[in-house]
């Protein structure tokens, strides 16, 4: 069921009213059970595995905290990381690594026949199994203890608004909030109701247009079209990725504050990002903090020589890379931005060279290598991405002419970052706008987007990870 | 409950004012709309700017359709075009056997894309070719977007010669609809980027009346004006202009006008369709015709689409009981393809609208069947 669709605005409706006519507890069941709907109407033959996944959390997560000895502790803790990181290595990466080897023994000079196995990659796969693997590490930390209730676990971790694309949430961030008295807030409700409706204009209005008039089109035959094309579709697709991603997150969010629970931010207007690892402080917030939590730091993080912070970081991304998809291309996005980040990370301890970062120059070829990792990104091979980099310095070709509208929404992305830009330097400003004005926003945003909407809702370019 | 709601109500400021505003947009909009936006707006809804080229290819013959002025368009004779291939008849048809063979059963179909099997099919994955045999021959006359109507108006003007034995008339999608507009609207894109203008059928005290159009008056089409003259007068959409100008501008009014006419197709008593009888007419004109000429008319109610289920009120069911009231022997291709227990992804193509070949063989087993019976023998 996608948040861009009738059926999921009855299917919401539906579950608000039920929702907040209930008693608390029987709140948790109602959402348990159309978060498990919400899920089922994608694939219900994949609900197993969440039920499994948070089966075994639950479990795990009691039996960490009651071990008796550290060693048993490790023995649960392992279960969890087993069943979790078992699921996704089968369903996300099995066919990657096998093709892999192949490729591998291949230039060895071996032939080895390796099967091809015919696995669906489950939607959401990668965001609930982070969550429930959050949830035993944290016991295992000593930062949260087992929660009694597997109808509230089971809740936070199919809970519907986040289930598919995130933000991945925490379960200490999420399972207090169940436990505590819930009544029925306007004003959270409002901020909820203009979230979402901010976040499906990102999405069904800039992220899917920009996709049919430019984007998908190019990065189908980059070869064809000429340099100006193939620049304004590299600044299209940074920008329909970015209004894809954060309006699928603020629909969740918008969600979330309608059934009164906070889920955390996953973006801060990242194109406003001077150095790459500001990027990462503000594009997709939850994750960069799950994997400082879970590898970074595990790893050694900033504790060490200043070269072992920078390895600990490019492996950090390099991961990241891969959890956005079976593919060396995604591998190689991730480590280009590795490479990016050791390099800001040089320059700062450099004192001759810090007038680089932080200033005009350093957003713009902030941004510059995020557009060119995108192209890389975006791209189905490395092939098809060298076609496209090629292109940029000079190629004729068929061109797309930016319509009107084209130049609307990116005008509207450099907006939504203008606002941002003054959010950062007066946070209480959305407070102080007065209700009238907010209205006619919203009214506009409404009417806008029911003339310019693709009639055929395009899926979350992160329901595939 | 009262102070509950007002407490409420007071919590969201911006959420009550913006009901209000768009409320007022809506009603705004509702009332000075029909003025401001032009009737040519109706037409730019539906033909897009490169239809226009689809019409002069239309008419120069190159087009897989050719203007015909009895029924408007038929498929282009002596043309291939991937699996699409047509003999000098302008059939679709494996000419395995001679048409004339004294000792072959002759079959002629006739309907839409459905019955033609579509692009998506060579001419040996069509439900007529499947029907072949030993004792079977067959020439499909299957034509893109052709209603119950055309049909008639195609047998009449250019089959009657072949003599078949059996008529299976293809019925598919919205045949009520198909059979009251000159103009189709919104399926042209799809399928051909082209805007329609066929003759139609209107009763006229119990008789049918045929209003007939030149096809050349097609070539209006890049002004507008001719196209929208025409339609004025005989489209049966055409208040659709002042439904669009006053209820599809705005987000309210504009998802309340497309979600109750879906909502009122389930309910099957909710609106009676005044076309039904129009329908029924034809029918009962293709039924005469065909008699005249010594044949038989089976109808053959094609499947209604991947997830085409039942719905609160079966319209599908409902049309088929009232075909079989009026004395038609009605294939169920619904029924059949259920009943053959494949899957629907193998039984349709992708457009989920028309049949593969395995989807054919299905239907067409079907029809052999009532071929049998028809025919009181057994069909080898």
């Amino acid at each position: 069921m996608n948040f861009v669709s009738i059926q999921f605005a009855a299917f919401f409706v539906a579950v608000l009213v039920v929702y907040w006519s209930l008693p608390r507890r029987a709140q948790h069941v109602l959402l348990l059970l159309a978060s498990y709907l919400f899920y089922a109407a994608w694939d219900w033959r994949f609900l197993s595995l969440i039920v499994v996944s948070t089966l075994v959390d639950f479990l795990s997560g009691s039996r960490i905290h009651n071990a008796s000895s550290a060693k048993r502790k490790r023995l649960w803790l392992g279960l969890s990381l087993l069943v979790n990181l078992g699921i996704l290595g089968y369903f996300k990466y099995a066919n990657f690594f096998l093709e892999s080897l192949q490729a591998l023994a291949f230039s060895a000079g071996w032939h080895l026949s390796v099967p091809t196995l015919q696995i669906i990659l489950p939607v959401g796969i990668s965001f609930y199994t982070f969550q429930t693997l959050s949830y035993s590490l944290d016991i295992y930390l000593g930062r949260l203890t087992p929660s009694r209730s597997i109808i509230e676990f089971g809740a936070f971790v199919a809970f519907f608004p986040q289930l598919v694309a995130g933000p991945i949430v925490r379960a200490r961030e999420f399972l207090f909030q169940l436990e505590e008295r819930r009544r029925f807030d306007p004003a959270q409700f409002e901020r909820g109701a203009i979230r979402f409706l901010t976040g499906f204009f990102k999405k069904a209005v800039i992220a899917d247009n920009l996709a049919i008039m430019v984007v998908d089109p190019v990065f189908a035959a980059p070869g064809d079209y000429g340099t100006g094309t193939l620049w304004l579709a590299a600044v299209a697709y940074s920008v329909q990725i970015y209004a894809d991603f954060s309006g699928y997150s603020s629909m969740a969010i918008g969600c979330a504050a309608m059934l009164g629970f906070d889920l955390p931010e996953n973006f801060r207007f990242p194109y406003l990002a001077r150095d790459f690892s500001d990027f990462w402080r503000r594009w997709h917030m939850t994750m960069s903090r799950f994997f400082r939590d879970y590898v970074y730091i595990p790893l050694g993080g900033s504790h060490g020589s200043a070269w072992r912070t920078r390895s600990n970081l490019a492996a950090t991304t390099v991961v990241s890379g891969l959890w956005h998809g079976a593919s060396w291309t995604f591998v190689v996005w991730g480590g280009l931005h590795g490479v990016f980040i050791m390099v800001t990370h040089v320059l700062r301890s450099d004192g001759r060279s810090r007038g680089l970062l932080g200033g005009g120059i350093g957003w713009m070829l902030t941004f510059m290598g995020v557009l060119f990792a995108w192209i890389l990104f975006r791209s189905p091979t490395f092939g098809d991405a060298a076609v496209f980099l090629d292109g940029l310095w000079g190629r004729e070709g068929t061109v797309i002419a930016p319509t009107p509208l084209i130049l609307v929404l990116l005008a509207a992305a450099v907006v939504d970052h203008l606002a941002g830009l003054a959010l950062e330097r007066a946070p209480d400003l959305s407070a102080r706008i007065p209700p009238p004005l907010k209205a006619a926003w919203c009214v506009g945003l409404i009417v806008f987007a029911y003339h310019a909407m693709p009639r055929a809702a395009n899926p979350f370019i992160y329901f595939q990870f | 409950m009262v102070a509950t709601f007002v407490r409420v109500i007071r919590g969201m400021p911006a959420v009550v004012w913006a009901a209000g505003l768009l409320l007022l947009v809506e009603v705004a909009a509702y009332l000075v709309l029909p003025a401001l936006v032009p009737e040519s707006r109706y037409l730019d809804r539906y033909v897009p700017a490169s239809g226009h080229l689809s019409v002069e290819a239309f008419l120069a013959g190159e087009h897989l359709l050719t203007p015909d002025t009895a029924t408007g368009w038929r498929s282009t004779p002596d043309q291939v075009r991937g699996n699409w291939v047509t003999d000098s008849l302008g059939a679709r048809a494996t000419h395995r056997h001679q048409w004339w063979d004294p000792s072959l059963v002759r079959i002629l179909a006739l309907g839409s894309s459905m019955m033609n099997g579509g692009g998506g099919v060579t001419n040996d994955g069509t439900i007529t070719a499947h029907l072949e045999s030993a004792e079977v021959t067959t020439l499909n006359f299957g034509t893109m977007l052709y209603g119950a109507d055309q049909a008639l108006m195609l047998y009449r003007s250019r089959l009657r010669a072949l003599r078949p034995h059996v008529v299976v008339l293809g019925l598919d999608g919205d045949p009520l609809g198909a059979l009251v507009n000159l103009y189709v609207p919104l399926r042209n894109r799809d399928e051909t980027n082209m805007p329609f203008v066929k003759p139609r059928y209107v009763l006229r005290r119990g008789s049918l009346e045929k209003i007939p159009v030149d096809p050349p008056f097609l070539l209006g089409t890049s002004g507008g004006d001719s196209l929208l003259a025409v339609v004025r007068e005989y489209d049966e959409y055409y208040p659709r202009l002042v439904r669009f100008a006053r209820l599809e501008q705005t987000p309210m009014l504009g998802t309340a006008s497309w979600l109750i006419p879906r909502i009122a197709q389930r309910l099957p008593s909710a609106l009676p369709d005044h076309r039904a009888g129009l329908l029924d007419a034809v029918l009962k004109e293709v039924g005469r015709v065909v008699r005249a000429d010594g044949a038989e008319l089976l109808i053959l109610a094609m499947p209604p689409g991947v997830g085409g289920l039942p719905g609160l009120g079966d319209t599908y069911a409902t049309r088929l009981d009232r075909w079989r009231g009026l004395g038609f022997r009605v294939v169920d291709g619904r029924d059949v393809l259920e009943r053959s227990g494949e899957p629907e992804a193998i039984l349709y193509s992708e457009d989920g609208v028309h049949l593969t070949s395995l989807g054919n063989a299905v239907l067409a087993g079907a029809v052999r069947w009532e071929l049998e019976a028809i025919l009181d023998r057994p069909l080898s």
